[in-house]
């Protein structure tokens, strides 16, 4: 006899909407990694000590008038100036904003309340969205689930604030 | 199937629970992506990085934290959609008022069918409500 396809298996509604939640927030961790390594290789190179990293920079040079001469005629002098390249480079780092599930549950299994309590338990198979049932299916239920970013928690925008305040009173390493 | 009854409520109130344990296998999942930012130690991870200052270069530590830091998602609303034979919502015998998931406002409506014969669909909506800010 074959396995069953573990896709057209019974599982809790929990899991179901769970696992596209989860797929976006692992989508959602590559790329903010992405970002951190782009402004890690394109913002910044290593020292030749090697301890450190150091801006990588653009350097500009241009001519600008440098007011009269003895002669009367206007000067001019020769400006060179480093630029980060993080301050001309555009970033606008990926992100996922809003989720939306889409599926029709195909409900399997209803399971009471256990002793402590709680709310019944729905298990179920999940199809696409716009699958019609065949003729005397097991009830079917449309859901959509929506999701969205927002923002960083107060606690971590705290523990932000804490260390954007502490780097201008650490020690000086030279 | 099981021949456990499932009226309105009891269907509220098990998707708003499938949705709560998602959400907490979310949310624990974000809280383990700070390790990416926080060492073993506890202190943030950081990228070193010579300064040019006006006393001279000078070493500092920028938190990775502060480049990118991760942001929550969270589920804020599901709509239940299904169909219901009309004679059933007299059966239902419950108030849509007392729909009271815990942690969601729900709200639903009954569009009637065509003509009357075939089934009425019924739509329900659970928005999360957001959790109070923490006092600072």
């Amino acid at each position: 006899m074959s396995e069953p396809d573990p896709a057209r298996q019974s599982r809790p509604l929990a899991d179901l909407l769970a696992d596209p939640l989860m797929a976006a927030h692992a989508a959602r961790v590559e790329i903010s990694q992405a970002t951190l390594d782009y402004i890690r290789t394109t913002g910044f190179e290593p020292t030749a000590d090697g301890d450190a990293l150091q801006a990588r920079t653009v350097e500009f040079e241009f001519t600008r008038p440098a007011g009269p001469g003895p002669d009367g005629q206007i000067l001019s002098e020769t400006v060179k100036m480093p630029i980060p390249a993080l301050a001309i480079t555009e970033m606008s780092p990926l992100t996922i904003k809003d989720v939306s599930i889409d599926f029709a549950l195909e409900i399997t299994a209803v399971t009471p309340p256990d002793s402590d309590g709680g709310a019944i338990r729905l298990s179920g198979l999940a199809h696409a969205s716009d699958a019609l049932p065949p003729p005397g299916a097991a009830p079917r239920v449309h859901i959509t689930l929506k999701a969205q970013d927002v923002g960083v928690s107060a606690g971590l925008d705290q523990v932000i604030h804490i260390m954007a305040d502490a780097i201008p009173h650490a020690p000086s390493r030279t | 199937m099981s021949s456990t009854p499932l009226t309105l409520s009891s269907l509220a109130e098990a998707v708003a629970a499938a949705i709560t344990e998602a959400q907490a296998r979310i949310d624990a999942a974000q809280r383990a992506d700070l390790e990416r930012f926080i060492d073993e130690n506890g202190r943030p991870r950081a990228l070193t990085v010579r300064l040019p200052g006006p006393d001279g270069e000078k070493v500092v530590d920028i938190p990775l934290l502060s480049f990118a830091a991760p942001t929550a998602l969270r589920v804020t609303e599901a709509t239940l959609e299904f169909e219901i034979d009309p004679a059933d919502l007299v059966l239902l015998g419950e108030s849509v008022a007392d729909l009271t998931p815990d942690g969601f406002a729900a709200h639903a409506t009954v569009t009637p069918g065509a003509d009357g014969r075939k089934p009425a669909t019924m739509t329900l909506r659970l928005e999360a409500i957001p959790a109070p800010a923490a006092n600072t």
